[in-house]
Parts: C-alpha cells; sequence; structure tokens
C-alpha cells in the first residue's frame, strides 16, 4: 500500500535566527528523498520536527491528507535513525532484533560477518558495526516512513553498497528520507533531492542545483 | 503488549538498584519512626527520584530513541516505569508497617 507523507509550513528560529523559513517537504512510499545542505543549515533539526522530537513555531505533519500533531512514539508511522548510536550497549544483538520484530537469520545473509554474533552485547560491537546493526533495523522495521540522518557515516564503501542495495529494495514498502555529506551515494539513490540554504528549501531539478545552490562543486 | 512491558523493565533496570535502596531505606525509617514520618519519607522517595529522572534524562538521553523507534515515547516510558517503582514502595511501606 501506497503511503503519502506531507510536511508544510515549518518555522524554526533560535534566539532570533531564523533556521527553518516556511519548510515543505513531500516523501511517498517507493521514493527515496536526498536532503542536501552545507553544515548548520537545519537539516537534523528538520529531521527531529518530522520526527516529534523537537518542536518548532509552526508545522503541519500529514500522514494520506490526515494531520498528527504529536508523532512521538509512533514508530507505525516514522522511525528515525540519528546521527549517533542509539542502542543501549547491555542489550545483545539477538534481544535488540526480537524486540524489532525482525528476523536475525535474513541480516545474517545480507551481512555474514555477523554470523554467530547474536548473543554478543551492542558495546562489543565496533562503532561502525552498531551503526550498520541501527541502519538495517530502522530501514527494515514495520512503518510507512523512514529518517535517515548521516547513514552512511562510519561504514566502509563495500557496507555502504550493500545498505544502497537494501535501500532500494526496501523502498518499496517504505519511504525514506536521507541526509548524508556523502552526497554522490544520496544523488546515485535518491528519486528527488531537496537542498536546504538558509533556511528555505529547494527542490532541485538538475545536478547543476547541487551547485548553484552553494552544496558541492560538481 | 508483551513488548512493551519487556520495554518498560528494561528501561526501570537502567535505575533499579538506586530507586529500589531509596525504598528499602524509606521502609526501614517507616518501619523505626512510624507515621508521625510519613510525609517526610514520602518527599524523600518523591525528590531522589527527581535526581535520578534528572541524570537519566542526561546521561541516558540517546536511548530514549530506541524505545521511541519501537513505540514508546519518552513520557509513556517514565509513566510505565514511576507508576511500577512507586507500587513497590508502597508496597515495601506496607510490609514494613505490618513488620513493626
Amino acid at each position: 500500500m501506497k503511503h503519502l507523507l506531507e510536511i508544510d509550513g515549518v518555522n524554526l528560529n533560535f534566539s532570533g535566527r531564523v533556521i527553518l523559513s516556511d519548510i515543505y517537504l513531500k516523501s511517498e512510499t517507493g521514493k527515496i528523498v536526498g536532503l542536501l545542505g552545507r553544515n548548520g543549515q537545519g537539516k537534523s533539526c528538520l529531521m527531529k520536527i518530522i520526527s516529534g522530537i523537537l518542536n518548532s513555531e509552526s508545522r503541519s505533519i500529514r500522514f494520506d491528507g490526515k494531520t498528527v500533531f504529536d508523532l512521538a512514539g509512533r514508530s507505525d508511522l516514522i522511525l528515525y535513525l540519528p546521527q549517533f548510536n542509539f542502542i543501549p550497549s547491555f542489550l545483545t544483538l539477538k534481544r535488540v532484533f526480537k524486540d524489532f520484530c525482525l528476523n536475525i537469520s535474513e541480516f545474517e545473509t545480507h551481512f555474514p560477518e555477523f554470523i554467530e554474533k547474536s548473543n554478543l552485547k551492542i558495546s562489543e560491537f565496533s562503532g561502525g558495526e552498531r551503526r550498520m546493526v541501527e541502519l538495517y533495523l530502522i530501514i527494515k522495521a514495520e512503518s510507512q516512513f523512514a529518517l535517515l540522518d548521516e547513514p552512511f557515516t562510519h561504514i566502509s564503501p563495500l557496507q555502504i553498497e550493500r545498505i544502497k542495495k537494501l535501500l532500494i529494495t526496501e523502498k518499496e514498502n517504505k519511504g525514506f528520507i536521507i541526509s548524508d555529506h556523502m552526497f554522490r551515494h544520496i544523488t546515485n539513490i535518491a528519486d528527488s533531492i531537496y537542498i536546504l540554504n538558509d533556511g528555505k528549501l529547494h527542490l532541485t531539478e538538475s545536478s547543476e542545483d547541487i551547485e548553484t545552490l552553494g552544496y558541492a562543486r560538481i | 503488549m508483551t513488548r512493551t512491558i519487556r520495554l518498560i523493565v528494561t528501561f526501570y533496570n537502567t535505575f533499579i538498584i538506586p530507586s529500589v535502596l531509596i525504598s528499602l531505606l524509606s521502609a526501614g525509617i517507616f518501619m523505626k519512626s512510624g507515621w508521625p514520618f510519613f510525609v517526610v519519607i514520602f518527599w524523600f522517595k518523591l525528590i531522589s527520584m527527581a535526581f535520578i529522572i534528572t541524570f537519566i534524562n542526561s546521561y541516558r538521553k540517546k536511548e530514549f530513541f530506541y524505545y521511541q523507534n519501537l513505540g514508546l515515547s519518552k513520557l509513556a516510558l517514565w509513566t510505565g516505569t514511576l507508576v511500577v517503582d512507586f507500587v513497590l514502595f508502597m508496597a515495601l511501606l506496607i510490609i514494613a508497617y505490618q513488620l513493626r
């Protein structure tokens, strides 16, 4: 089933400084949306507002045309991968997969380096391995949409390619909004790219826009 | 429902030792002093819990994203665990009173 997420009229100010101004963003099942922008432009803030963690002066978040006022704990609608490791370190890998109702064998098929590690605690994995686990959980767990904030950071190039394949497969079930400074990975897989610049969100029409809007040299 | 209970228990485990120790200490004082000290004990438990909540909210704030991604908001998580903790506290006080 297809779902539509629309974020509209988002305004955010910090101490009088405009961070986000009248933002509109759309995501739908089967599509990957890339969100780019220089440091400090408010990408993470926008993701936190969408996921219900951060309040803003104004916003309208609609799922299939219906406004949802409180998204805290609505994992059926949206999942959020923050920039940092978030799984409690005392839990075992097996327990984490049980919590997310996911099959650990399928994970081991995708990522064989985790075979026979299901009884290890999360604290026993490296930062990159933890990131892989978190990414897999957010990509695969049941929800209509997922927000991924810097998913490729700390992950090796070969693993990134596997994650990208997984994202392309899983977008059939979910809409993704991804933000990362490794923007070439984003442009490879995204169906549309937005750029945040000076508080405004711009939908790019060509790769030249990435340069025109002052994000990167192509 | 089973998953929600399991998650609340997991979260409660992060501060169960100081919380139960405070409850046991409160029960001990209540057993010796009786009703005249009830209000003092109650406020002692309340203030110590406020410290624990502040500590967990600061030092374990990243873990809230785990529970949020599993459908438990920060508010729901604290409500669930504090209800369990308060029931345990009251049960210990009742046991202490009966042992007097």
